[in-house]
């Protein structure tokens, strides 16, 4: 046989590569832009373990008005967009009700750009990070805005750098309601296998703790409870079946997996309620999605609502409103609040940024 | 390495707005973008959606992605290989469920490749993402180390030891190949 040469694998390449050409690429469809009409979604089939509520409203869109987005769904005034993995040399604030930018805040001479952002809850403040590949460590800053949303200032938060590197997936900065505390997603910089690990900081103190996480998991989905004790995040490590939900509770160290279906289910997003009372989470049992809600006192599913079939692979969203949980499903938001869930169609567009 | 210059009907339309810098990008790297997606995933239409996926999401928010082609395109190639990664460890988690897509090169596809370059394809599919990243970028797309540890988020010496094992690990799956 053939020696593996650079040459040959280089040839390899180039011939695999070469499978696709230019005449029978499928060409980009564009992204949707077209301003879209409040419809009435088609009547939910609603399943309660227990007693659910699901109340669907229609609302016109207005012509000439800022297009829905998740952000205006949930009460954000402001947007913060352009934190990168690769590192974005500048933020953008933009105001949500008429997609005008007011404020514009460059990445700190040096740095590598801002990698993560993530909202505190009052959406005047923001917790942001840089990273030092070559030093393996990520730099953590606070962004305040002023009430017209301009920023007021980006300040350092030294004590609370931490090792390692971002992790991969969505969420991997959370900071918990008014913004004291934050817990970071990371992976090792090492070219073995990356082991996930998360830090909670104390940003005022610096002190820190590390979320003992399973040998080969990586977290991902990060969310504080409104309490900043708990923290919500999803596992995953190579050769297991699925997602694996998680609660870690400060106050005493213990990280707790959850259950939050039968065998061969799912569980794609998640996030604790204002009350503190739940964890609400979407769950796929044979290509059957459901909101459920999960007891953080019995332990238990004590609701759940159908949202129908759908794939098992869609992108989603959540964001918190000051009452309520927000998902975004495609291009269709559910809000819960208590029991009852609220469903909209709205342009697919609108769920970048965070606030 | 040159790039295709086929337009596509959509970012043809948007390359019209003054600007829009990731309709201009994707309008000249279309196709080396497929290219990339499908080396790293091995099937073809997998490969078209990722760049499809990551085509919609830099369009969304093109007003803060970096407006220097160069940037542009080292951008877009790490978000192609961040989506890349995150298909490839869902399929690994769908893996008891779904079959995963036979490659477009395998025995069973209708595609001419000599068969030890078949062989070489084969087993960069079983190295793990990172390590195939690496050898892609090497030894398909010709970037420098700092151009590999942009695109994959990692330090330079990082780059240069994942390839090494990489080619490694490469040797030994060609050789199972045989």
């Amino acid at each position: 046989m053939t020696r593996l040469t650079d040459d040959l694998v280089r040839a390899a390449l180039r011939d695999g590569a070469g499978t696709v050409d230019r005449d029978g690429l499928r060409p980009l469809a564009a992204p949707a832009r077209s301003r879209r009409r409040w419809v009435i979604p088609a009547c939910a089939a609603v399943t309660a373990a227990a007693a659910a509520v699901a109340a669907v409203f229609a609302v016109p869109h207005q012509r000439g008005e800022p297009e829905m987005s998740l952000a205006s769904y949930v009460g954000a005034r402001y947007v913060v967009d352009g934190a990168w993995p690769t590192g974005g040399k500048e933020l953008t604030i933009s105001e949500v009700s008429t997609d005008r930018i007011v404020g514009r805040v460059p990445a700190p001479a040096g740095s590598s750009g801002f990698i993560d952002a993530a909202g505190t809850g009052d959406n005047r403040t923001f917790l942001l990070t840089t990273a030092d590949a070559r030093a393996c460590r990520t730099y953590f800053y606070r962004l305040t805005l002023r009430g017209n949303g301009t920023p007021e200032g980006l300040t350092a938060l030294p004590s609370a750098t931490v090792p390692g590197r971002q992790g991969d997936g969505p969420d991997q900065l959370a900071a918990a309601p008014g913004g004291g505390r934050l817990a970071y997603s990371t992976v090792g910089c090492g070219a073995g296998k990356p082991q996930g690990h998360i830090t909670v900081v104390d940003v005022a103190t610096g002190v820190r703790h590390e979320v003992g996480l399973p040998r080969g998991a990586q977290a991902e989905d990060l969310r504080w409870a409104p309490d900043g004790r708990r923290l919500t995040f999803r596992l995953a490590a190579d050769g297991w079946d699925g997602w694996q939900m998680n609660l870690f509770d400060l106050a005493t160290g213990a990280r707790t997996p959850i259950s939050l279906g039968p065998a061969g289910s799912s569980f794609e997003i998640g996030q604790i309620t204002p009350d503190g009372g739940h964890l609400v989470a979407i769950v796929s049992t044979g290509g059957e999605r459901r909101i459920v809600w999960y007891s953080l006192t019995s332990l238990a599913v004590t609701h759940q609502v159908s949202l129908g079939a759908g794939p098992a692979n869609v992108p989603m969203i959540a964001g918190a409103g000051t009452d309520d949980v927000v998902f975004a499903i495609g291009d269709r938001f559910y809000r819960v609040r208590g029991t009852k869930v609220e469903s909209k169609r709205v342009r697919n567009d609108g769920t970048t940024g965070i606030w | 390495m040159t790039f295709d210059r086929s337009p596509t009907a959509a970012v043809a339309r948007d390359a019209g707005t003054p600007g829009d810098g990731v309709a201009e990008l994707f309008r000249v790297h279309h196709l080396a973008l497929v290219r990339l997606a499908l080396l790293m995933l091995g099937d073809r239409a997998g490969a078209e959606d990722v760049v499809q996926d990551v085509y919609a999401r830099l369009h969304r928010r093109r007003r803060a992605v970096p407006d220097v082609p160069d940037e542009l395109l080292a951008y877009a190639r790490a978000s192609v290989l961040n989506a890349c990664r995150t298909l490839l460890r869902r399929r690994a988690l769908m893996s008891r469920l779904v079959q995963a897509p036979d490659p477009v090169w395998s025995a069973e596809n209708d595609v001419l490749i000599a068969d030890d370059r078949r062989r070489v394809l084969q087993a960069l599919l079983k190295l793990p993402p990172r390590q195939r990243e690496a050898i892609v970028l090497r030894y398909y797309l010709d970037l420098s180390e700092a151009e590999i540890a942009a695109a994959m988020g990692v330090r330079r010496g990082t780059v240069k030891s994942t390839v090494a094992r990489g080619l490694n690990a490469l040797g030994e799956r060609y050789q199972e190949e045989r």
